[in-house]
């Protein structure tokens, strides 16, 4: 049930969180690990009730947390579908969640869905109905959200602006942050040959809230160059230095470890975040 | 080259190449560089089948262990590409899979394939379902009294039941432990009553007249009319019988005369 003790969010601070797993979650109820913030998808939390509230409400009570949709599908030619984005108001608002995320993409057309992060062609039309859906999303949760980049493997050659410049208007028409993930800029780098340092030194600084690292797998014998966005590696080191690029660049921002596949121990995750905080307490742009 | 296709019409093909494997209007709009589009199109396709078979192995356990993971995977492939989802929350996929096995002609030897996915199904309907505060025994008996002759009896939300032909419990314990539990197919209706406790799904074996008695109740008939349609299955079931898994077990939220 809720309690009225979440009511209050705790901020997302400086840090390097991790991206909370139903495998390590015992661990963490456990030993209470330090770390500075948890995230967790917003539709784990779809459930009315039983162990996942319970978990969620225990972790809620130590750590600042985050929620990460993935199901919203706000690129979709389709209208938002209103039950789900009825669910996800009834979750924010009982989860209290210090941060509220989404994903440039679209997941579901004519009623199906497709349960993956599809990529968009970076056209006017797509932006003109990114922005509409996100006026929806934030009129809904009466709060700003998140859109994280995502990874992709098609290019659609009717794009009409390079990606990064579909974010940056995308924030700038529609008023909300950006979640970037440093991985999906790299995989897509390697995928499109675009020019990762160029992609984020367009971005706005200041509409970053949010920064996501993971790690890719490759796939070979496909004739190119191929990454996939797979999370199931620690964060290679061709994404670590461009993290390094990018916080100096926007600053130092709060930072996720994602691991979803093959996951390992909970260790090597906080492993993965103490790389990530040593790179943050040597960001020159905002010392930690 | 004609005109680019509009979002919807560029969703619309994308959709038909995750179905249907192959959309030939999409094709000239994806990029190369190096690798053939409809591959780059088969990356998503295997992505998204996968994802959706690994919420159906997640969601149906014992009809896994049942199958062999190599069959199972083999069936969930093919419900997801037939039925996909249609939910944003991969925790609604799932819904009529067993309705989709019992229709397969190659799964009709395995008459107990289509209960055993329900019941499954209804595990993680239990584990998800609202949380609510059963009345003790003094605040029930103060309930009843206060609500009349015939009153509606409000189970807590994560109750559910059901009923098979065969001992459907029984099999579905087998599952579990295949190596120390029997089970005799030819031993009779079974019903499942299903509960949460302690964060954990609670199964118990009852007659099917009581599967018959909570339907009832939770599609919100009163306790006469509930106890009618128990009978009409067990005419000789005692009240007592009937209602004493929900008093001993605590699984009643409230009690209202209307």
């Amino acid at each position: 049930m809720p309690s009225t003790r979440l009511r209050r969010a705790q901020p997302i601070p400086t840090g390097v969180g991790i991206g909370l797993r139903p495998a390590h979650i015992e661990r963490v109820l456990e030993q209470r690990p330090a770390v500075p913030f948890f995230e967790l998808h917003s539709e784990n939390l779809f459930c009315a009730g039983g162990p996942m509230w319970d978990v969620f409400e225990q972790v809620r009570r130590d750590y600042p947390v985050s929620l990460h949709g993935v199901g919203l599908s706000l690129g979709s030619a389709d209208a938002l579908d209103p039950a789900h984005l009825r669910r996800l108001r009834e979750v924010i608002a009982r989860a209290a969640p210090a941060l509220v995320s989404e994903h440039v993409c679209w997941g579901a057309i004519g009623g199906r869905h497709f349960n993956d992060l599809l990529p968009l062609p970076y056209t006017e039309e797509a932006l003109a109905l990114m922005v509409e859906h996100i006026d929806e999303l934030q009129h809904t949760l009466q709060r700003q959200v998140l859109l994280e980049n995502v990874s992709s493997y098609i290019h659609y050659i009717h794009s009409t602006m390079p990606e990064w410049e579909f974010l940056g208007e995308l924030a700038r028409r529609s008023g909300c942050g950006l979640l970037l993930d440093v991985n999906n800029v790299y995989v897509n780098s390697i995928n499109h040959g675009i020019d990762a340092v160029r992609y984020l030194d367009s971005i706005d600084p200041a509409a970053v809230g949010e920064i996501h690292l993971a790690g890719f797998s490759r796939q070979e014998g496909l004739g190119g160059p191929l990454l996939i966005d797979s999370h199931d590696h620690r964060v290679d080191p061709a994404v670590w230095r461009l993290y390094a690029h990018a916080i100096e660049r926007v600053g130092a921002k709060p930072t996720l470890i994602e691991w979803d596949q093959q996951l390992p121990a909970f260790e090597i995750l906080e492993d993965e975040a103490r790389i990530a905080t040593e790179h943050l307490h040597a960001c020159a742009a905002e010392p930690v | 080259m004609p005109a680019p296709p509009s979002l919807s019409e560029l969703q619309a093909g994308f959709a038909r190449a995750m179905i249907d494997g192959a959309a030939p209007a999409l094709l000239p709009w994806i990029g190369m560089r190096g690798i053939e589009p409809a591959a780059r199109l088969q990356i998503y396709r295997n992505a998204i089948l996968a994802t959706q078979v690994a919420s159906l192995v997640t969601s149906f356990p014992a009809v896994e262990r049942m199958l062999g993971v190599d069959c199972f995977d083999g069936w969930a492939t093919r419900y997801a590409a037939w039925h996909g989802s249609r939910s944003g929350n991969l925790q609604n996929l799932g819904d009529d899979f067993a309705d989709y096995l019992e229709t397969q002609a190659e799964l009709s030897g395995m008459r107990w394939l289509g209960e055993l996915a329900r019941l499954d199904w209804l595990r993680q309907c239990t584990i998800l379902a609202a949380d609510a505060r059963a009345l003790d025994a003094v605040a029930l008996q103060a309930a009843l009294l206060a609500a009349g002759d015939d009153p509606l009896l409000h189970l807590l939300p994560c109750v559910r039941a059901i009923a098979a032909p065969f001992p459907l419990l029984d099999l579905w314990r087998h599952c579990e432990s295949p190596q120390t539990l029997a089970v005799d197919l030819d031993g009779g209706a079974q019903g499942v009553l299903l509960w949460r406790e302690d964060g954990q799904v609670a199964m118990q074996a009852c007659i099917p007249a009581i599967v018959a008695l909570v339907t009832a109740l939770k599609q919100g008939k009163r306790v006469s009319a509930a106890v009618e349609a128990a009978h009409t299955l067990d005419p000789d079931a005692p009240l007592d019988a009937l209602l004493g898994p929900l008093l001993t077990r605590a699984l009643i939220h409230h009690v209202s005369d209307h």
